[in-house]
């Protein structure tokens, strides 16, 4: 155990290396995440000047939702997409066999190897909008904490099984990189209550683009309007999405070891 | 006449400074610091239409600089540079149209389309009226032997095909002059002489004036008699080949195939021995002297077998660097 | 300026080349989805009443529209720009006697013609399955067309002049997501600028934004008409000229910077 902590740490020092010698890519990024914050907060803003409420949830309530997703948007681009997005320039490169040789288990590799911790930046502005929603709805409560806590990690479990399922696909469609851009989708579909949509669109957005459990479930958990039938299926849609990926995952490497020339 | 005219030519580079570790890092995040590297200082030489000239010079000599300053890619720092009557830099449509430059790492071609298609591209681009195109493709095709590749995806072509189909992009236009850096890095001995070949055939067909950058000596020895010799920035060298190798090598090698092994004391006392191992041997001669020491050899050691050489121009050129020997390996 | 023998030539293998890679195109324009999702969000909203003068079917044919247009306008020309620094890609452009900015002017052609067959459809289906589809928005078509090309041409030159920080900096794709966040969001494909409210749009009306998408939709449904078409035309071209400017003189410059990295 010790010793993949000690990896992740080296791996960090050196993608940490590299983004300081990129700095004006790092300042630049920061611009690009408080610019994306801003505007949509503003969007939203906009919007409730013209409606009063969008899908039975109200400004401050909607306003934990997009907290909810900028943080979550924070995790993929600091860790998700630099990372798993390396898998299909592995595939294509036939690079894979490096990563196979190495006696540390591949998922471990290719999940944990870019951390791009500098990006703190997002992940404050993602906490900071979830904390002022909150307040604005009287939340601020231990148990409410605890709940978001809970339901954001099961949240990140889904996505990254969403994402490695994507990613993995590359071993058979050599040429998948926009993967982000479907998670990036996600996200816009994500800032809106589930009930916003119309109803045959509300389960494409529970099933297909769990948009309901990653970012409704959260949301509701830190405004204390979480009910138990909702909670327990984001847990259970969690675990199920983390045992298909991580299957998926293993099946392909087996498939891609006895193929490979 | 010269097409080509340097006049204290210098050009010198920014490059950022980093220390190594992560404090280094933090360090050059906040204050960047940046080192002046000249990398090329006061140059000065002339080349006529049509002659083929060679660079020739280590890695990182400053070869590659002056050619992208006479293509116009480059600003120089200071001084003058001057192609075809036009200032390179300011990158003038006839200017453009006159010139080529062939990078051995660069491509022109569109991977994903035939060179064919990229042929078609090239002649809309600089304005090449049909019957000249249809004539010169003829002839390109049939010099490189471009027949079976022509219709083939780029990214389906061997190195040294494309290599060829690059070749023949390039010159599709006729231009003047040819630039050509570093252009059999990374082929096949075939290939490297076959490219050889084609530069010589074309500039005796048209006249083009060729300037190529190698390290390969192969590359030099068979196309320029003129060398521009430059190392650290500086030309050290302008002039014919042999008389540079005349001037700095004024030994000639005597290779010897001994009948029985001979001790290196007594091969000595005929001339400076290079080396012996096993049944081989090698002297150093003064080219004056040669015949006389190589008959007093063979006089006394018992010898198999008997060749004179020239030194290899990989050692002149180390001497003249005073550094290890170019080698001839491949990259 | 060029040609019109070299566009067309540009044009054929560029075509050629998206053809081939058609599969990944799909995927890239799952982004320009975004005007669809809000579609669906304007539509359930209306269903309480018309919302600043748009009913349902406004917004059906905005949205669909504002599919076509952002389909139509991506650009990846900043990240073309920066490769072409960091890897010397841009040298071989150097060398010819064609400004650099007929190339990736091209290859987004190129890639608009091999996707134009997949939108298309998806806006008729859409139309259909609304009943937002009339006759009488033929009459807008070709107003509508210039407009886009316009916008087209706006946003490829903001773009390219954003790009030219790759020739300053290392990293000039964060300003990418700066540029682009912003083209989306106050272009009218989250909210139809004419919802905004009122302070926003006076601000938003200095920019080039509501230029770019908002106002050749506009045009297509019918929500401006006469003068105000000529006078939005006029404006469009304004922006035209003034970045286009500021372009060219930026061009200079950072040709002056650039050191043909790579050998």
């Amino acid at each position: 155990m010790k010793r993949y902590f000690r990896l992740i740490a080296l791996f960090i020092r050196a993608t940490v290396q590299v983004q300081l010698e990129y700095r004006s890519g790092a300042v630049g990024r920061m611009i690009a995440n408080l610019l994306s914050t801003a505007t949509t907060i503003l969007l939203l803003w906009a919007m409730f000047q013209r409606v009063e409420s969008v899908g039975g949830w109200s400004f401050d309530q909607v306003l934990v939702l997009i907290g909810i997703v900028t943080t979550i948007d924070y995790v993929v681009e600091v860790w998700l997409y630099p990372s798993l997005s390396k898998i299909t320039t592995y595939v294509q490169r036939g690079e894979f066999d490096v990563l196979l040789v190495k006696p540390v288990p591949s998922q471990f590799l290719v999940t944990f190897r870019y951390l791009q911790v500098l990006d703190i930046f997002g992940l404050a502005a993602g906490l900071a909008i979830i904390g002022t929603g909150m307040y604005r709805t009287d939340s601020i409560e231990p148990l409410n904490f605890l709940l978001l806590a809970l339901f954001l990690i099961a949240a990140l479990v889904i996505i990254y099984s969403l994402y490695l399922a994507l990613s993995t696909l590359a071993f058979w469609f050599t040429r998948i990189e926009e993967v982000a851009s479907m998670i990036w989708l996600h996200s816009t579909a994500g800032s809106f209550p589930v009930t916003a949509y119309p109803p045959w669109a509300r389960l494409l957005f529970t099933f297909v683009l769990p948009v309901a459990f990653v970012t409704n479930v959260p949301a509701q958990a830190a405004t204390g309007r979480l009910s138990l039938e909702w909670g327990l299926g984001a847990l259970a849609f969690a675990a199920f999405a983390l045992c298909g990926a991580t299957l998926l995952w293993n099946l392909a490497i087996r498939n891609y070891s006895s193929a490979s020339s | 006449m010269s097409i080509i005219h340097v006049d204290h030519l210098c050009k010198d580079y920014q490059v950022h400074q980093k220390e190594p570790g992560l404090a280094g890092s933090l360090r050059s995040f906040v204050r960047r610091k940046y080192q002046i590297v000249p990398a090329v200082k006061d140059v000065s030489f002339d080349i006529a239409q049509g002659e083929i000239v060679g660079f020739l010079g280590p890695n990182g000599a400053g070869k590659t600089t002056t050619l992208k300053v006479l293509s116009g890619l480059l600003y120089p720092t200071s001084g003058k540079a001057s192609v075809l009557g036009f200032t390179p830099h300011e990158r003038k449509a006839a200017f453009l149209k006159s010139i080529t430059m062939v990078m051995g790492q660069k491509q022109q071609l569109a991977w994903d389309m035939t060179p064919g298609d990229s042929f078609l591209v090239n002649q809309a681009i600089y304005d090449v009226s049909e019957t000249d195109f249809r004539r010169r493709l003829g002839e390109l095709t049939e010099m490189l032997e471009l027949q079976p590749v022509l219709n083939k995806p780029v990214r389906k072509l061997s190195l040294g095909e494309r290599m060829k189909c690059e070749l023949a992009v390039a010159l599709l236009h006729g231009p003047k002059i040819l630039f050509l850096d570093e252009p059999t890095i990374g082929l096949d001995v075939n290939m490297q002489q076959a490219v050889r070949r084609f530069v010589a055939d074309y500039n005796a067909r048209t006249g083009a004036s060729v300037i190529l950058t190698s390290h390969y000596m192969a590359d030099v020895e068979a196309l320029a008699a003129r060398v521009l010799v430059i190392d650290g920035g500086q030309l050290v060298f302008d002039g014919n080949l042999s008389a540079l190798v005349a001037e700095r090598a004024p030994n000639k090698v005597l290779k010897l195939q001994l009948a029985h092994p001979v001790s290196p004391e007594r091969l000595a006392v005929f001339a400076p021995v290079r080396m012996v191992e096993g049944l081989t041997a090698e002297l150093l001669a003064p080219r004056g002297n040669v015949a006389a020491i190589a008959a007093r050899i063979l006089n006394d050691v018992p010898v198999a077998d008997i060749a004179i050489e020239d030194m290899p121009i990989e050692e002149v050129m180390g001497q003249l660097f005073q550094r290890k020997p170019v080698a001839e390996a491949a990259k | 300026m060029t040609s019109w023998r070299t566009i067309r030539a540009l044009l054929a293998l560029n075509y050629g080349i998206s053809l081939q890679y058609r599969a990944q195109g799909v995927l890239w324009m799952i982004n320009g989805t975004v005007p669809l999702i809000m579609m669906l969000i304007w539509l359930q909203l209306a269903k309480g009443g018309s919302i600043g003068g748009y009913d349902a079917t406004t917004f059906v044919q905005y949205f669909l529209f504002m599919f076509l247009a952002r389909q139509s306008t991506p650009t990846w020309v900043i990240y073309l720009m920066d490769r072409g620094v960091k890897n010397g890609e841009l040298t071989p452009y150097l060398l010819q006697p064609l400004h650099p900015v007929w190339h990736y002017a091209s290859q987004h052609w190129g890639e608009l013609m091999a996707r134009l067959p997949i939108i298309l459809p998806i806006l008729a289906v859409g139309l259909t399955i609304a009943d937002a589809w009339s006759w009488s928005l033929l009459a807008h078509l070709p107003a509508f067309l210039l407009g886009l090309a316009m916008a087209w041409v706006i946003n490829f030159i903001v773009h390219m002049t954003v790009g030219l920080i790759a020739f300053w900096s290392d990293n000039a794709l964060g300003y990418d997501t700066v540029i682009y966040q912003l083209y989306i969001m106050l272009g009218g494909v989250v909210i139809p600028v004419e919802l905004f409210p009122e302070t926003m749009q006076r601000v938003l009306a200095w920019t080039p934004f509501p230029y770019v998408l908002d106002f050749p939709v506009r045009v297509m449904i019918g929500r401006i008409e006469g003068v105000d078409i000529l006078a939005g035309f006029a404006i469009q071209l304004f922006w035209i000229a003034a970045i286009g400017a500021l372009f060219n003189w930026g061009w200079r410059k950072s040709l002056r910077q650039y050191s043909a990295a790579g050998a």
